[in-house]
């Protein structure tokens, strides 16, 4: 069984981009056939904005966007248009849901609407071609990231939409990792994102959260726990100096975290002994506002808060590749998954029989059920990994982008207040985990003062 | 000291306050006015190139705000579309229903049309029968009809309303009835 072979899981989540934007050129170039994304003739996906219909386009160049896209609960529910007629959510709101957002007329090729070609995420590309690219991945929820990264990292949430506001951890994955007696790190590239939930604090700032530039190291040398997580440098969180995000969070250019994946890419082939037993996976927490064509399918969902919110679908389809000698090479795994599927799959590994949580299992039982990502792992293994595209990959920079003025999002606003108030509450851990922090409050405060 | 260099830096980056350019569409000897307020210095990108799809006639002109000010620059593009005439587009606008009658109405998007652009002939594009109003007309299309003059001279811009009555399947089950209805026009500009 090809899970008893795997020893080391590397999770590595980015950031708001939808599986047609990032991978459906694989369909429409002609590169995996039997992926389910674009296809001519593309009038086939039109969305409708004041009598206008408007078409998915191949993006020209890699360039920063000229604003975020929207992807608030509201918005999202825009997006799907489902029909007052036929009950259908119909993906054909997108180009709606922008215009309202930025108060603006669309372009005819509207920002939401365009998708990259495979020369413009040449690592995204050759991960999903190489290995397996699963295209019935839906974010759990259909809202934004601090809903859907809880769903990801404690298989329930207690929030529907993302705010300035303390995010319960309950489930969360480090404590059922601790229960469980299973090893793990997390390798954070800036400050991360577990920093938004106080309850976590504690491990955020222990000795299992190592700075990224360790990773290939820790691999190449054989320091690997069973489950690791990789995090990217947030758009939204405090950055100073040469320090640039790489989430691909809109408005980024997608170059930076193309070099993000292909160098954590490169820490998991690092070691062959290691390899022969890892799996890594690739995701997204949303679609980022960004067009999907699948309607994702009915489901039940709640919140924990009382009174709980519900929503009857999942979320817009992400990007998901499962990297892997155990996946079948050049494969599509159509099952049905959200977030929880990484879940589901961590206890089938670790603790068989005894499900992650009721909640995770709810998902799991309901129709149509969540599968475990066990679903796309092969029994035939094919050990030798095959290095990454190793080309240059052009983008902007502009240091010092996000001191001059506060945040305007609630999840930049929310990155501040919690690395303000950790700083004031555990100086002396902040000091040694995220020394840069000093320097950046140091920066702000001296540029706002004014 | 480097914090505080960049964060000066940072006080001063460019910004853009407001773009416009009016209107959006336009034929091949027309005029765009373009309005922009920036702070840094402002450079103006012309660039054409044919429109995506399989129309080869029409092309896309981006206009592109680059502002620079202290090492740094931003930029916007906005797209005008420049048809020629007789060229065709569609109308679509998402269906309620009313009784047994689909209804599909709405603005078409006066931004996106302006005033130099008139209906010269409309047909049917949905695949089934379809009463239009506009501009205080009511007329009837079939599928697969001929284009019809019957709006020539009208306004592209402005309200317009489908009409549709459920098949008799649609009428047995709702998940058959269609979410938009749609013409295609060709237009002429003046």
């Amino acid at each position: 069984m090809a899970i008893e072979n795997i020893k080391t899981i590397i999770l590595l989540m980015f950031e708001n981009r939808s599986f047609d934007h990032m991978l459906g050129h694989l369909s429409y170039e002609g590169l995996q056939p039997n992926a389910d994304g674009l296809r001519e003739p593309l009038q086939q996906y039109e969305n409708i904005y004041q009598g206008g219909s408007y078409i998915p386009f191949s993006i020209p160049s890699d360039t920063q966007l000229s604003s975020d896209i929207p992807h608030e609960f509201n918005q999202v529910a825009t997006q799907l248009a489902r029909s007052s007629v036929n009950g259908k959510l119909t993906m054909s709101g997108f180009v709606e849901a922008y215009a309202d957002f930025t108060q603006e007329n669309p372009n005819v090729q509207a920002e939401p609407m365009g998708f990259f070609k495979s020369t413009q995420v040449p690592i995204t590309s050759f991960l999903a071609r190489q290995y397996c690219v699963c295209d019935r991945w839906f974010s759990s929820l259909p809202t934004s990231t601090q809903p859907n990264r809880t769903m990801a990292f404690c298989g329930e949430s207690a929030i529907y939409k993302t705010g300035l506001q303390v995010i319960p951890a309950t489930g969360n994955l480090f404590d059922w990792l601790n229960q469980a007696g299973i090893s793990w790190r997390v390798y954070h590239d800036g400050f991360s994102f577990f920093g938004l939930y106080p309850s976590l604090w504690s491990y955020v700032l222990g000795s299992k959260f190592r700075d990224y530039e360790r990773l290939y190291s820790d691999m190449q040398q054989g320091d690997v726990p069973q489950v690791i997580i990789v995090e990217p440098s947030y758009q939204d969180a405090p950055h100073i100096g040469p320090d640039h995000p790489n989430d691909n969070h809109a408005p980024l250019a997608i170059g930076w975290g193309e070099d993000f994946l292909r160098r954590t890419y490169e820490a998991a082939i690092a070691n062959p002994a290691v390899w022969k037993e890892t799996l890594m996976v690739v995701y997204y927490d949303e679609h980022g506002g960004f067009y999907d064509h699948v309607a994702p399918p009915d489901f039940q969902s709640q919140t924990t808060h009382t009174p709980p919110f519900t929503f009857d679908s999942l979320g817009p389809r992400i990007p998901g590749i499962l990297i892997s000698p155990w996946v079948k090479s050049g494969s599509v795994c159509h099952s049905l998954f959200d977030h929880t599927s990484v879940l589901q799959f961590l206890a089938e590994k670790f603790t068989p029989g005894k499900p992650y949580s009721a909640a995770v299992e709810a998902r799991r039982k309901q129709t149509p059920g969540i599968a475990s990502l066990s679903a796309a792992l092969s029994d035939t293994s094919s050990l030798q990994p095959t290095p990454p595209p190793a080309g240059p990959i052009f983008v902007q920079s502009a240091l010092g982008d996000t001191i001059a003025t506060p945040p305007d999002s609630a999840m930049g606003q929310s990155f501040e207040q919690a690395a303000r108030q950790m700083m004031t509450l555990k100086p002396k851990k902040v000091r040694d985990k995220y020394p840069e922090l000093y320097q950046w409050k140091a920066a702000v405060d001296q540029a706002r003062s004014g | 000291m480097v914090a505080l260099s960049i964060s000066q830096l940072q006080s001063c980056k460019p910004r853009i306050y407001s773009f416009t350019a009016n209107p959006r569409t336009i034929g091949p000897n027309d005029s765009i006015q373009v309005n922009w307020k920036t702070r840094g210095m402002a450079t103006l990108l012309i660039h054409d190139r044919p429109m995506p799809g399989p129309d080869t006639t029409s092309r896309l002109r981006e206009l592109t705000l680059v502002v620079q000010k202290n090492g740094h620059e931003i930029s916007k593009m906005i797209q005008v579309a420049v048809l020629p005439n007789g060229i065709t587009d569609k109308i679509v606008f998402k269906t309620v229903l009313h009784g047994d009658t689909l209804i599909a109405a709405g603005v078409n998007n006066p931004l996106r049309w302006g005033d130099a652009f008139d209906i010269r002939t409309v047909q049917e594009g949905s695949g089934r029968s379809l009463t239009v109003l506009h501009a205080g007309h009511i007329l009837h299309l079939e599928p697969s009809s001929e284009p019809n003059k019957a709006l020539l001279g009208t306004p592209v811009k402005g309200n317009w309303e489908f009409r549709s009555l459920l098949t008799p399947a649609e009428k047995a089950d709702h998940r058959l009835a269609p979410d938009r209805l749609s013409i295609l026009i060709t237009v002429q500009h003046h």
